[in-house]
């Protein structure tokens, strides 16, 4: 029992060995979905074991998961699940259009796990070593599926990845490096010194100067995968380019992921030094994000970029949470999060196959959706409504959380700044999402949804967005302020 | 912190020497081979180092670099060169005057930024640091200024080496399982950026990156 972490590491990578050698469509389907089932079961199992009898190592302290990483674990077993599903119908409708030949959907399942694989790695090990090898895995097994449809645009989209973010990255094994040195006359030789636990607790015996140039490489490396401003170019491109499943994935986890590698050199960067010198940094860097997603958001002309520079936003806005630093706004960065990675992979996909029925996904040549598409199309609209953070939906509880803890601790400037961001950008969404939901849709476009699965997939995900807009489950209550109270330093 | 041994300055010397021949060089597989001689002088490095302090992992490690950095990666590159079938020139947004001058510039920030962090460490260590944070920066420059993609990898691969510089001169490396997931990463980062460069020939008619910048707004 004690090495089911391991197990579950093997999954997704036993998962896309299999997919490699299944013979059809049909085997490839059932391979996925029961190795897609399987490992979002035994990851959310070992999450509850970790909530409720506390942290859990494994592979001799090479894996070691606290209520943080379990919590981001989490995620990606929802989302990566979710995704999964979505495929099935979302790929059987480019396989029947001849988008795609057949004989290269193995090829997509493998690298989805192997993707999933990696994302899981970043958040279970114990040395920020190791996490590095991660995240930029994360960036190779995605890389091939940005450009998986092999057009100019998709092309350009992989390359202008793969280069910006592993750029970004080796910034943050310098910063590795930079507190490794700094770690070994305090901890000594060996994997220890890279041990973010053996970190934080030996934090204040490191060289403050050292730790502080760790943290601002590894904000700006990491940063660029999460996102941040000004590094975020890459982003736009690669999430539109993507197929929608692996837009869904982006979004909603490979974020969140890497902000996860930014969380764990925050919380031993914040231990040494005892100022706000990470915070604040991070505070701007998130205001900064969530300015720069404005105007692009409001000008926007494409369907799928629209969703990609709103994850700039909440991206933005979790970083900025984290910046705030006060407990409440803690918690709301978390349950941002939270909201986030479940409304943005549903936003995906009902935005997914409105593009796959229009066969466009340009704002202005896209109209009519409610009409044509009464399940996806209706989703679309709503779901425009609950990431423009619109109550009753759960975006708009955690962004008013954020918001308030930042009045309250009479952090004025920062908070306004967002709020006013926030505000302006409302519109552009809605306004974008009505231009394509609302109307009568063009003759051409024959009535109805392109596959029942992948309408399943726009529908079912509502669910959660409303019900966490209405009241937070108590389970759901403790998990976050066991995050928070771990993330402070507490027990 | 840095483990003092003699003999080790010229090498550093000259690694950093061949940043500047890259710079410099007019043909893809001139390219090519100059970082080939690069990764043999780092593991020359890392050879000497961990036989002056005793480290067996860093000899390990020395072989290991040889292997995958002089060895497989540059048999990936040469397969794509040859693949798209053209040894031609190194197309670059700034001359080669002006890339020496700020590669020299570069060079200069780089031994001052270091005097500032690393107080503390022996002359060698600094000189070290100071030449891998100076790898980085001119991979950076090369990444940014060249146009054909297959130049942008040979960018990456001189950052990438910096940092490994960075990491077994100031202390005895990364602990192994770090640095063997790091080769592990650069393998599979060379093959799927070969991978996508195939891609882009084939599509665009050419590696030039010029091309790609359809995707605005």
């Amino acid at each position: 029992m004690r090495e089911m972490p391991l197990v579950l590491l093997a999954l997704p990578v036993l998962t896309a060995l299999l997919s490699v050698g299944a013979k059809n469509k049909k085997t490839l389907t059932q391979i996925s979905l029961a190795g897609g089932g399987i490992t979002a079961g035994l990851a959310l199992w070992i999450a509850y074991t970790v909530f409720h009898f506390g942290p859990v190592s494994a592979g001799g302290r090479f894996i070691y998961i606290d209520s943080l990483s379990a919590f981001v674990m989490s995620l990606v077993a929802v989302v990566g699940l979710t995704a999964a599903l979505y495929s099935v119908g979302y790929m059987g409708v480019e396989i029947a259009e001849n988008a795609i030949p057949e004989s290269r959907l193995k090829w997509f399942y493998f690298w989805f796990n192997i993707f999933l694989f990696t994302m899981f790695l970043v958040v279970m090990v114990a040395n920020l070593g190791v996490m590095w090898v991660g995240i930029e895995a994360t960036t190779l097994a995605s890389a091939l599926l940005v450009g998986f449809y092999d057009k100019k645009s998709a092309l350009e989209a992989a390359w202008k990845y793969i280069i910006l973010c592993t750029v970004g990255i080796i910034f943050a094994l310098f910063g590795t490096i930079i507190l490794y040195n700094a770690a070994l006359p305090v901890i000594g030789e060996g994997s220890r010194s890279l041990d973010w636990f053996y970190l934080q607790e030996a934090a204040r015996q490191l060289d403050p100067k050292l730790v502080k140039l760790a943290f601002i490489f590894v904000l700006v490396g990491y940063g660029t995968k999460v996102g941040l401003a000004p590094m975020h170019t890459w982003l736009p491109d690669a999430h539109s380019q993507a197929p929608s499943p692996v837009s869904a994935m982006l979004s909603g986890v490979l974020l969140n992921c890497a902000l996860y590698g930014i969380l764990r050199f925050h919380q031993i960067t914040s231990h040494s030094l005892a100022s706000g010198y990470s915070t604040r940094l991070l505070l701007i860097f998130g205001v900064l994000s969530i300015a720069v997603a404005l105007p692009f958001i409001i000008i926007q002309h494409d369907l799928k970029r629209l969703l990609a520079y709103s994850s700039i936003e909440h991206m933005g806005i979790i970083v900025a949470a984290v910046g705030l630093g006060n407990r409440l706004a803690l918690y709301g960065a978390f349950l941002h999060m939270l909201n986030h990675a479940l409304a943005k992979p549903f936003l995906f996909f009902s935005a997914g196959n409105v593009t796959q029925h229009f066969h466009t996904k340009k704002i202005h040549k896209i109209k009519g959706a409610v009409l044509a598409m009464p399940i996806s199309g209706t989703m679309l609209l709503l779901g425009a409504f609950a990431i423009a953070g619109a109550p009753p939906f759960n975006i708009f509880l955690s962004e008013f959380t954020i918001i308030s803890a930042g009045f309250a601790s009479g952090q004025y400037l920062p908070t306004s700044l967002m709020l006013v961001f926030i505000t302006l950008i409302f519109p552009g969404m809605v306004y974008a999402a009505t231009r394509v939901g609302l109307g009568v849709p063009p003759a051409r476009i024959e009535k109805g949804e392109p596959s029942k699965w992948s309408a399943t997939m726009a529908l079912i995900p509502i669910i959660p967005l409303f019900v966490l807009g209405i009241y937070i489950p108590k389970s759901l209550d403790q998990v976050l302020q066991q995050v928070v109270s771990i993330f402070l330093g507490g027990n | 912190m840095f483990l003092g041994s003699s003999g080790v300055s010229p090498v550093v010397t000259l690694i950093l020497a061949v940043c500047f021949l890259v710079l410099g060089a007019r043909r893809l597989d001139t390219a090519i081979r100059l970082v080939v001689f690069q990764a043999i002088l780092l593991a020359l490095l890392t050879a000497i180092l961990g036989l002056a302090n005793g480290v067996g992992e860093m000899v390990f490690i020395a072989g290991l670099t040889l292997v995958i950095k002089a060895g497989l990666i540059p048999f990936i590159l040469k397969k794509v060169v040859d693949r798209i079938g053209l040894s031609s020139e190194t197309r670059s947004y700034v001359n080669r005057k002006m890339s020496f001058l700020i590669a020299g510039a570069l060079v200069m920030v780089s031994y001052l930024a270091t005097g500032q962090i690393a107080a503390t460490q022996s002359a060698e260590g600094r000189e070290i640091l100071a030449t891998a944070i100076a790898m980085l920066l001119i991979g950076l420059l090369v990444m940014m200024t060249r146009k054909l993609a297959v130049m942008q990898i040979v960018g990456f691969l001189i950052m990438e080496n910096g940092l490994f510089l960075a990491g077994v001169g100031t202390t005895h490396g990364m602990p192994l399982v770090v640095e063997l997931g790091i080769f592990l990463d650069m393998l599979i980062g060379v093959l799927v950026m070969g991978i996508l460069t195939f891609r882009i020939q084939s599509s665009f008619g050419s590696i030039n990156t010029e091309k790609l910048r359809n995707l605005r707004g």
